[in-house]
């Protein structure tokens, strides 16, 4: 069983979030709320997704795992205006999914949850550097690396928090101090370098006033969490690192 | 050829995407796939401006490529010095070649397109300047190769064993009797037309437990059937030999089939293979000016095809994936 109603802008962020790194999905409602674990087909991103039940205007939910493609409910969601509830409930007769958009009825057939990638496991990971700052920060160091090359680093050294990317011709560098951010700890110099393909999808899910966390360590994965819509969803993000070669 | 026991075992046909991690391919097997079937319609193998064939480097360089893409890593395992068994089966396959290249020619002079493919492709030979341009673009791609001390497929097999790959790449069975726990095949291979084969899985321990066989009497289906260092017992095919060895008769019908096979020389090759731990797999990034100036600037290759595939193959070797913190 499974009849919730949710904001189309926080349901739209959430999908969004996820859509980064893949088509479809598993999700999972049971009475805590909705989450979903995914991975890129490359096994290099990593998303988190975790929307309680008290985020939803209503809900109510037994353990279901929905098999959900993410572009078509993007579309549908899409139909939504600013402030829009919707409303979603699984038709147990058909094993279809009914959403409602103010007098819009969509019926959406679901995928055999048992033909999507397996969800991920989660690695424990032991990252030394812990950033907390706010998203346009990061955003703004990933649209510059993007301008000089397709992959940046991000690090931490003497007590400050560093993104930055050499091209061929062009270097880009954003250094914030301890007191430039909202939060800095670095038990020890870190750095590892990442893609752009994936941090410039990931970007576009970070929202500008979200407070991120970002954890990074030495040719690690780096992971970002951080909340959509003032603390209704929580996303984290873990992203492998390319290998840096000599 | 190895033993032709594939109406007996059974695979798992699974997407290339599905499978990942390192893969040890038969580099004899592969290349010599490419030789025979890189050809044009009249069966002319790919050839630069000297007129040197280069069949063989084209597929190295996109398969090679593909395979990464799909998230596995490869690596090559050439033959070394054949077993003394092996020596009657090398020697019969050279005076096939030289049968099918009479034949070539008789086709070639009536003209007979689909005749002269057929025929060019059993005279596929793979000679030493192949060997020698393959590894030298297997060093330009910074892919890990290796010769064995022996049998390509018994080290591939090993390094399989030990964990160091997780598969072997391979279109013969003889990986299964050489005790690979997983055997792909269709790697490597493009059908007719071009189009890709769907890869088809073997695990061991399956096929052992479908059969409700040991790996000592699989090995006896391949010696009834023939093996590359025995003839087989004539008109024994697979299915037969697995009565044969399910009623425990396997040296009987040798001895009157096949009388100079020696099956307890012969499982031991299978079980106790040449194989060496002195190998190191590491998937660097490739050297994209040295496979240019191999392929474009010795062997006339086109340079934007060229560069694109090296590409894929930089992505593949500078980008990890989470599976290693997992």
């Amino acid at each position: 069983m499974f009849q919730a109603k949710i904001n189309a802008g926080l349901l739209q962020s959430s999908i969004d979030a996820v859509g980064v790194f893949v088509d479809e999905c598993k999700v999972r409602v049971d009475s805590e709320g909705l989450s979903v674990k995914a991975v890129d087909p490359a096994n290099v991103g990593m998303v988190e997704l975790d929307v309680p039940a008290d985020s939803f205007d209503s809900f109510e939910a037994d353990d279901e795992l929905l098999g959900l493609n993410l572009t078509k409910f993007d579309d549908i969601i899409g139909m939504a205006k600013a402030g829009d509830v919707v409303a979603l409930e699984l038709d147990p007769e058909t094993g279809k999914l009914k959403i409602q958009i103010d007098g819009l009825r969509y019926t959406l057939s679901l995928i055999d949850p048992e033909s999507i990638h397996q969800e991920p496991n989660v690695p424990d990971l032991d990252l030394p550097g812990e950033v907390v700052l706010a998203g346009a920060e990061i955003n703004r160091g990933i649209k510059a690396s993007g301008m000089v090359s397709d992959h940046m680093a991000f690090g931490v050294e003497d007590k400050s928090f560093y993104m930055s990317a050499e091209g061929d011709q062009d270097d880009v560098r954003v250094d914030l101090t301890e007191d430039e951010v909202i939060s800095l700890t670095a038990e020890e110099d870190a750095r590892s370098l990442f893609s752009l393909d994936y941090l410039e999808s990931m970007s576009k899910a970070i929202p500008s006033d979200a407070q991120v966390t970002l954890y990074v360590g030495s040719d690690f994965p780096v992971r970002m969490e951080f909340e959509l819509q003032g603390g209704d969803a929580d996303v984290s993000y873990l992203l492998a690192p390319r290998i840096e070669n000599e | 050829m190895g033993a032709d026991i594939g109406d007996v075992v059974d695979g798992e046909e699974v997407a290339l995407d599905s499978l990942d991690g390192a893969v040890a391919l038969d580099a004899y097997n592969a290349i010599y796939g490419f030789l025979a079937n890189i050809r044009q319609r009249d069966g002319t193998p790919l050839k630069d401006s000297k007129g040197r064939v280069t069949s063989h480097l084209s597929g190295l360089l996109y398969r090679t490529a593909n395979l990464y893409e799909a998230g596995l890593k490869p690596c090559y395992v050439f033959d070394g010095p054949p077993p003394e068994l092996k020596s009657a089966t090398v020697e019969e396959r050279r005076e096939r070649k030289q049968e099918a290249e009479e034949r070539y020619e008789e086709a070639a002079r009536r003209g007979d397109e689909a005749e002269m493919l057929k025929h060019a492709q059993r005279a596929t030979s793979l000679d030493q300047p192949q060997v020698e341009t393959s590894v030298a673009l297997l060093e330009a791609l910074n892919v890990p190769w290796m010769e064995a001390p022996s049998e390509g497929e018994a080290q591939a097999a090993y390094m399989c064993r030990e964990g160091d790959v997780a598969q072997v790449g391979s279109q013969d069975y003889d990986a299964l009797l050489f005790g690979a726990p997983v055997l792909v095949r269709n790697l490597t291979i493009r059908g007719r037309g071009g189009s890709d084969l769907t890869p088809v899985r073997y695990v061991l321990d399956d096929v052992l437990a479908d059969l409700d066989l040991t790996r000592e009497e699989l090995i006896e289906i391949g010696v009834l059937v023939g093996t590359d260092y025995n003839d087989g017992v004539h008109g024994v095919g697979p299915k037969t030999a697995l009565d044969v060895v399910r009623d425990g008769e396997t040296r009987e019908r040798l001895e009157d089939g096949d009388p100079d096979a020696d099956l307890d020389e012969i499982m031991e090759l299978y079980l106790d293979p040449d194989v060496t731990d002195d190998y190191t797999l590491e998937w660097r990034e490739p050297d994209r000016d040295a496979v240019v100036d191999l392929l474009c600037g010795e062997h006339d290759f086109g340079e934007s095809r060229v560069e694109k595939a090296v590409e894929r193959i930089e992505e593949a070797t500078t980008q990890s994936s989470l599976d290693r913190w997992g």
